[in-house]
């Protein structure tokens, strides 16, 4: 159930350079960039050595199967910690540990639940384009990173439980993406594209190519508070099992997502963000809830 | 213990953590009644060997859930019949081969379900292969039978599960020792004995549910 500590071994060494690079980094990152906006994670005008950690708490559901026969209901509560470090003006490299509490209910009346580690994942930033070195308003990103199968494997007497309800694909995972940036204070605009490709996991199951559209607009209405608001969607190709194709997976969910952004203090934020599932067009019986996330993000 | 240990400690229990709590669960067994000898249509008494009958498939079925709409269902939604809903099995489905031993007779544990809760009516059950073998007379009759057969069997007892109830008993009575009465066995063939173990097994098998007060968490 636990990753073996050699997978866990690089990305411990990457957490650690990026927090020693911390010590170097400059203060008042709103200063540095020339922009006001208050920025979240990833969505950031990076200068060299700036160093950000968060600490994110989200919860979401997600159930698979039918209703009163062989639905399994899963609750979650997520930690996410995040360490960014912009190694130059154009370059961000960043890494996720997720912790997740999994509460899962089966038809049986039966219930699991588990703390357990998510897949660890590596990411870099490398700007593509800024409009101008100072205060930019545009910045165009390319976005590319690897999931690592740190996330055990659940399973329920012996049977492994579907992708969808495991912590983790448990295989390596390389994505690719854009970002798009756009900062006219007191509005900003952050896009994110990704797509995701899947290798063959260790239990057999290879989950297909996930693609992802994050569209969050930003008005800043009091220097220190912004209100947030857009759509966060994403479509799912059919996994496939070591019997073929696995029922009740793969489509496409469109959430509404809406929230507030607020500075604690000069190098500390405060975000908050709900989900609300507007369109769910999944293949099978596969609905999933209201999800939430909750983080603060402080810059050394 | 330097802090790094405790903090792989803290890690480590961390991970570890982990709760159950028990669902439902009905076990399923055979009661049958030993068949030592059987006579045929002509008055002739097979002395037993062996008499095996291999179970296939047990599908319990829900009282509101009639033969007509579980039918449509399967007919709507063949895949989830097939498919065996990703990684996990149809929780009312029982799959074997397990083979009952009705020479033996007497009471066989055949395996476990976990279904959902709910008020259960009847069983389907798919017999697949079937094993004869005994003396008649001074000649030895040894036949391997592919049956394929599926019987409905109503539940004299209905077998309720919920939260309160969460585990159960399905017991299969099988009494045989009417399986030859329709067959000449001199001129039975393979073919001919299945076709008349098929006709004789709906009547030879009832069914009864015992459920138990039993539900713990650990």
């Amino acid at each position: 159930m636990r990753p073996s500590s050699g997978a866990l071994r690089t990305p411990l060494l990457i957490a650690l350079l990026i927090l020693c690079a911390g010590s170097k980094a400059l203060a008042c990152p709103t200063c540095t960039v020339g922009d006001p906006t208050l920025t979240t994670m990833g969505a950031e005008a990076p200068y060299r050595n700036r160093v950000r950690v968060s600490a994110g708490l989200s919860t979401r559901g997600d159930r698979v199967g039918e209703p009163g026969f062989d639905a399994i209901e899963l609750r979650e509560q997520r930690l996410d910690l995040t360490a960014a470090w912009a190694a130059t003006e154009r370059f961000v490299l960043s890494l996720n540990l997720p912790l997740a509490h999994r509460r899962l209910a089966y038809a049986d009346l039966s219930v699991d639940q588990l703390v357990t580690l998510g897949d660890l994942e590596l990411r870099g930033r490398l700007v593509l384009f800024r409009d101008r070195k100072f205060a930019p308003k545009h910045l165009l990103s390319l976005l590319a990173g690897l999931e690592m199968p740190t996330a055990p494997s659940i399973s329920k007497n012996g049977q492994k439980l579907p992708l969808e309800l495991q912590a983790g694909s448990r295989s390596w995972d390389p994505l690719v993406g854009l970002g798009y940036d756009f900062f006219a204070s007191p509005f900003s605009l952050h896009l994110v594209g990704t797509l995701r490709v899947s290798t063959p996991g260790m239990d057999g199951y290879f989950g297909g190519p996930s693609g992802r559209v994050q569209a969050t607009f930003q008005w800043q209405a009091h220097e220190r508070f912004g209100v947030r608001a857009g759509a966060d969607m994403r479509g799912d190709a059919v996994t496939r099992g070591p019997d073929g194709k696995e029922p009740d997976t793969g489509g496409f969910i469109a959430f509404a997502t809406a929230g507030f952004v607020a500075a604690l203090g000069q190098d500390t934020l405060l975000n908050a963000m709900v989900f609300l599932p507007a369109i769910q067009a999944f293949k099978g019986d596969h609905r999933e809830g209201i999800a939430a996330m909750l983080s603060v993000t402080h810059d050394f | 213990m330097t802090s790094r240990t405790l903090l792989a400690l803290a890690l480590s229990s961390l991970l570890a953590c982990h709760s159950h709590v028990d669902g439902t669960s009905v076990e399923l067994v055979a009661a049958s009644v030993a068949v030592d000898q059987l006579v045929d249509a002509e008055g002739r008494t097979l002395e037993v060997d062996r008499l095996e009958l291999d179970l296939d498939l047990l599908e319990l079925i829900f009282c509101e859930d009639g033969l007509a709409r579980r039918m449509l269902r399967e007919l709507l939604l063949p895949g989830r019949a097939l498919a065996h809903h990703g990684s996990h099995g149809r929780p009312t489905e029982f799959e074997g081969p397990v083979t009952i031993d009705a020479k033996t007779g007497g009471e066989a544990v055949l395996g476990a379900l976990e279904p959902p809760p709910g008020r259960y009516c009847a069983a389907m059950l798919v017999f697949g292969d079937a094993r004869l073998e005994g003396q008649l007379g001074e000649a030895h009759i040894s036949h391997a039978l592919t049956l394929g057969t599926t019987i409905f069997v109503a539940l004299d007892t209905p077998l309720e599960l919920s939260s309160a109830q969460r585990e159960g008993k399905l017991a299969l009575r099988l009494d045989l020792r009417e399986l030859l009465a329709e067959v000449d066995l001199e001129a039975a063939t393979a073919e001919s004995l299945a076709e008349a173990l098929e006709a004789a097994l709906p009547g030879a098998i009832t069914a009864g549910a015992v459920a138990v007060e039993h539900a713990h968490t650990h």
